[in-house]
């Protein structure tokens, strides 16, 4: 892992622990439908929050793969990189 | 009086429906809103007497622009079926031939009655969508008109559908007030006079649709199998200015087949769903359209909610063209909630939240959509469709 992807990881973290008002830390595994509240209603919490945290916006069909730390971080950098087709 | 909502932004060619549909709910006096070719501007009409409200009424419609459109995610529909070519020639409006032959009665806006024919193609329609709901051993059910707010709350309906709730009342037990209201009240033309410190608290209101009661009534259970029902009822959805003969009903007939389980059912069972959909639609002989699609959101939750539902093809719409108009309706729908009714109600399947799933048809709509491509003369209708008639 690169210091630039444990950066962002650390901040997509952060973020959604920010979206579930979860206490910030370490917090362990976060994914959606094992952490508290990331179920469907959460979902879009975390989603918005990512998106004003790194400045992105995700197309719609990018949101089911947008499960756990390391998935939204791969999909911050291919939005980043012009985005991929559906 | 004309006046003009100028947006700070264009309102994306994808969203120009659900933008207009919202505009009618913006001020109760507002008339013939339309948005202008290049979608930047909003003309809209209030009489004379709001006319102070212009600059309030721009302002809520540039509010519903920002608020539907700031973060929209373009739509990528998904066509699951079709059949394009319509069954036959007829292209008239038949609401005109309806009326004129007493088979529909208007009584007010979004409240329509139907005659005899019209009821009997209202129940085989129906009968067709019973006959899927007995092969995959769905009971049928009976649940009441009214709805506990609870429910509705438990199923976030106040934040995300608040534009076509319809409120239930009653006069309070207070003997003085029944009097009062007993010796003055009197339809006025508009409506029925009344203190509204004489209405009781709302506990109820009519339901919006027939799956909120299923859920309701398992709230808490742990299902050790699949819970499959069907369930035929009365719902309400109040539609402002957009209430149009039979096409945008206030009350209307919803069929609905719900399923409860795991994950995995609810996937199975909205699979089988779409497929009884193609060969329901097949027997009918009409042309339709099944594609994803979201629900009519309200604006301030638009933007998220409709983004989720799109992104995990969580509804499907039946829709089915008018040729009278050029315009196509959604007469049912296939919808999928995932884990959310199952987690709002406490219900558990597999040692987890139940996931849900069901098929909603709108009967009305059907009748419609099966009048406006096979003509309102039974002659011309299907065999198979005339035999099901008897």
């Amino acid at each position: 892992m690169t210091d630039a992807t444990s950066e962002a990881e650390t901040r997509i973290r952060h973020a959604i622990q920010r979206a579930l008002r979860l206490p910030e830390g370490d917090g362990g595994h976060l994914e959606l439908g094992a952490t508290p509240g990331w179920d469907s209603t959460g979902h879009m919490a975390i989603v918005l929050e990512v998106e004003m945290e790194f400045g992105v916006q995700f197309p719609a069909f990018r949101l089911p793969e947008l499960v756990d730390v390391p998935a939204i971080a791969r999909a911050i950098e291919e939005e980043r990189a012009g985005g991929s087709p559906p | 009086m004309m006046h003009t909502a100028d947006l700070p932004l264009r309102i994306p060619e994808d969203l120009v429906d659900e933008f207009v549909k919202r505009l009618p709910f913006v001020h109760e006096r507002l008339r013939a809103p339309r948005l202008s070719a290049d979608r930047t501007r909003v003309e809209f009409e209030l009489p004379p007497e709001a006319a102070d409200d212009a600059a309030a009424v721009a302002a809520a419609i540039v509010d519903i622009a920002g608020r539907m459109c700031s973060r929209h995610r373009p739509v990528l529909t998904r066509t699951l079926a079709s059949r394009a070519e319509l069954p036959t020639a007829f292209s008239a409006d038949p609401h005109t031939e309806l009326q004129r032959s007493g088979e529909i009665t208007v009584f007010g806006a979004g409240r329509v009655a139907l005659g005899a024919r019209l009821t009997a193609l209202m129940r085989a329609l129906d009968q067709a969508v019973l006959e899927f709901a007995a092969e995959i051993g769905a009971a049928p059910h009976l649940f009441p008109t009214l709805i506990g707010a609870e429910t509705l709350d438990r199923c976030r309906y106040f934040q995300n559908f608040p534009t076509g709730l319809g409120f239930v009342s009653h006069l309070r037990e207070d003997h003085a007030r029944l009097q009062e209201f007993s010796r003055t009240a009197r339809w006025d033309g508009q409506g029925v006079a009344v203190d509204p410190a004489s209405l009781s608290r709302v506990e109820c209101l009519l339901s919006p649709a027939v799956c909120f009661h299923h859920y309701a009534a398992l709230s808490g259970q742990t299902l050790g199998r699949l819970s499959a029902i069907t369930a035929v009822g009365k719902c309400f959805r109040y539609e402002s200015a957009n209430m149009q003969g039979l096409e945008r009903l206030w009350d209307f007939t919803m069929r609905e087949v719900i399923f409860v389980g795991t994950a995995m059912d609810a996937a199975a069972c909205r699979q089988r769903s779409i497929e009884a959909c193609v060969s329901f639609l097949e027997e009918w002989g009409l042309a339709y359209e099944i594609t994803t699609a979201t629900d009519p959101f309200f604006a301030d939750t638009f933007a998220t909610q409709s983004a989720f539902q799109q992104g995990f093809e969580l509804k499907f719409e039946v829709l089915t063209p008018l040729p009278y108009s050029g315009r196509r309706i959604a007469v049912g729908s296939i919808n999928y909630h995932q884990d959310f009714f199952g987690r709002s109600f406490g219900i558990t399947a597999g040692d987890a939240p139940a996931h849900t799933a069901c098929l909603a048809f709108g009967l009305e709509r059907l009748v419609l959509a099966f009048v406006a491509q096979h003509g309102t003369d039974p002659a011309g209708w299907p065999a198979r469709v005339r035999e099901r008639l008897g």
